[in-house]
């Protein structure tokens, strides 16, 4: 069978026959009210070890876990399955796939503290709406435009240097057209005094561009454009107070930088002063719904 | 670092220092063994804290969590450590977002969990398709390759007022890539004439609503837009108020995009739909295609 985290009911189980500190198979009085294979944790005094199997009442385990000291036990010990910090967390990451390196779904500021929609302010709202969702996210509801009409929302950027992390993830009623006619959401930075934009978008069907904007309707120049078919997308963004660095990712932990440039380089005044998250539903329908599902600043 | 849910096992430790009810910060006899930041809890006496930051043995917190009142507490007071519902409900959140859905509040559709076994439902049109209940709840629907518009549905009764029908559907071996590609989705069925009407995701081409005189033909669309990507599938879903049908789609099982407008339910059909159900229609793609179904709502 396949190893797993598993959770086990509590139980009343000796051991049977002494061990010392170093042995890996250990016998139990009643295996059979035990999970038939691992991963499942259980202490001994203050010994915790890791079950990677069973065969009938021997234990296969790693002695000594979570930091624990390996140590002998007397035969006739008492021996408790327990729940533990790195059964949850190793029961997430078999389920996800990364959860102990990836970024959490939330929305929070350099402080840690939780974000609303109240927190942020509208550059060229038109008839777009935001909604804070009940689990924490937020969803933006859109109509058709044409052509690059940015829906933004922004924020005070954080002192430099500074990383910015989003997940976005498109629902229904985009545009998949993939070109320069399609739907795309967007994290970026803005000078405030100047208006000007500079962002990492991905469009969905097509590509992941590096861009400068003028403002949320006259594009500037673009700097990168990858290859990317997504619905969802993990973008980033790190100002070190000299340059700024856009990158993408699918798995919130590796991410790839697609450009980096000087932060005088674009912006004409004193530089990005304000950080941002935008769509854009260029031939989509009305009520494109897009959702902000993480955002964190540190 | 980022404050994310986390959990520490148990420590022993006190109090040191006493504390009124409103400090944000409080020192621990021994922090060592704790995560290095939070977010985590705490329970002291008969408070519970959330931990969001640790510097060596000095704690930020936020004071009264998960409902408790915050209260002064005595220098050397025992520190616990503990798991409650909402640092799991927090663990959760963090770790999926919504989808598979934040279970929250009325309205939303719930958990990924199917609650119906295939026994529940009576075939239309199955041909030589079938469909297996999964020991982890959901249902799967194998379909050999067709001619255009055969759906292979699985139908049951449905309520006789009003309801709301959400499921979610998330197709696998996609490989037809034309115009007229594999579909898949819910539907509300007349027993009576056997029309059915669908909210149907086409690979790789769009979202509909539409009608179908039989299982095996295609009548006409009430709305349809643009969709290529559901990796992760979709929630889908109906709604019958008073003699008025609508449905909606949705990335993140929260927020709903409507088809169209609202039909009246005998614009199409001859009275009513009695029946709802899922189906596969496996449109010239590759043999034993498989879609799953792992959500259940109708209430």
């Amino acid at each position: 069978m396949v190893r797993y985290e598993r959770m086990v009911n509590d139980v009343d189980l000796t051991l049977n026959g002494s061990i010392n500190a170093a042995v890996t198979t250990i016998t139990v009085n009643d295996g059979s009210v035990l999970p038939s294979d691992g991963d499942f944790r259980m202490l001994i005094e203050d010994e915790l070890v890791l079950v990677t199997g069973r065969t009938v009442n021997d234990l296969t385990v790693e002695r000594g876990a979570e930091s624990t000291t390996a140590a002998s036990h007397a035969d006739s010990t008492a021996i408790t399955p327990v729940l533990t910090a790195a059964a949850i967390d190793q029961m997430l990451d078999d389920v996800t796939g990364g959860w102990t390196d990836r970024y959490p779904m939330r929305l929070v500021d350099i402080d840690g503290d939780t974000l609303t929609s109240s927190d942020f302010t509208w550059v060229n709202q038109g008839t777009a709406g935001i909604t804070d969702d009940t689990w924490g996210g937020m969803t933006m509801d859109i109509p058709n435009q044409s052509s690059d009409n940015h829906r933004i929302l922004k924020k005070s950027a954080p002192s430099t240097p500074y990383t910015l992390t989003a997940f976005m993830l498109f629902g229904p009623g985009y545009n998949d057209g993939g070109g320069s006619n399609s739907s795309y959401g967007a994290l970026g930075v803005r000078e405030s005094d100047t208006g000007k934009l500079a962002h990492i978008e991905c469009r969905i069907g097509g590509d992941c561009r590096t861009r400068r904007y003028n403002s949320p309707t006259s594009y500037n120049s673009e700097q990168d454009v990858q290859d990317f078919s997504s619905d969802r997308m993990w973008l980033q963004i790190y100002d070190d107070g000299t340059s700024l660095f856009f990158r993408i990712s699918s798995d919130g932990i590796n991410f790839f930088e697609t450009a980096n440039y000087l932060r005088g380089a674009f912006m004409t005044s004193n530089g990005p002063d304000e950080i941002y998250f935008a769509w854009n539903s260029s031939g989509g329908e009305d009520d494109q719904l897009c959702h902000l599902l993480a955002w964190i600043e540190e | 670092m980022v404050r994310k849910s986390r959990h520490s096992n148990d420590v022993t430790m006190t109090l040191n220092g006493t504390i009124n009810a409103a400090v944000t910060s409080l020192n621990v006899s021994d922090g060592t063994d704790l995560p290095s930041t939070g977010d985590f809890r705490i329970s002291i006496e008969s408070e519970i804290m959330n931990v969001t930051e640790r510097s060596a043995n000095t704690l930020t917190v936020e004071r009264g969590a998960d409902g408790t009142t915050p209260a002064s507490h005595a220098t050397s007071s025992p520190v616990i450590t503990i798991a409650t519902k909402a640092s799991f409900d927090d663990l959760i959140r963090d770790a999926f977002g919504p989808n598979p859905v934040w279970w929250g509040t009325s309205g939303e559709p719930g958990p990924k969990r199917m609650t119906q076994n295939v026994s529940d439902f009576t075939w239309v049109n199955q041909g030589t398709s079938s469909a297996v209940d999964n020991s982890s709840g959901s249902i799967t629907i194998k379909a050999e390759a067709s001619a255009p518009h055969s759906l292979r549905c699985l139908t049951q009764n449905c309520p006789a007022g009003d309801f709301d029908y959400f499921c979610h559907v998330r197709p696998s071996f996609i490989t037809e890539q034309s115009l007229s590609g594999c579909h898949w989705g819910i539907f509300l069925r007349e027993n009576s004439t056997g029309r059915l009407l669908s909210v149907t995701l086409r690979h790789p081409v769009d979202i509909g609503w539409y009608k179908w005189w039989s299982a095996t033909s295609f009548s006409a669309s009430y709305d349809s837009f643009s969709f290529k990507w559901n990796p992760d599938g979709m929630w889908l879903y109906f709604t019958r108020v008073g003699t008025n049908l609508w449905c909606g789609v949705s990335a993140d099982g929260k927020n709903y995009k409507t088809l169209g407008t609202a039909q009246a339910q005998n614009d199409f059909f001859t009275t009513a739909p009695d029946e709802l159900g899922i189906y596969y229609a496996n449109h010239d793609g590759s043999d034993d295609h498989m879609c799953h179904f792992r959500s259940w709502l109708v209430d």
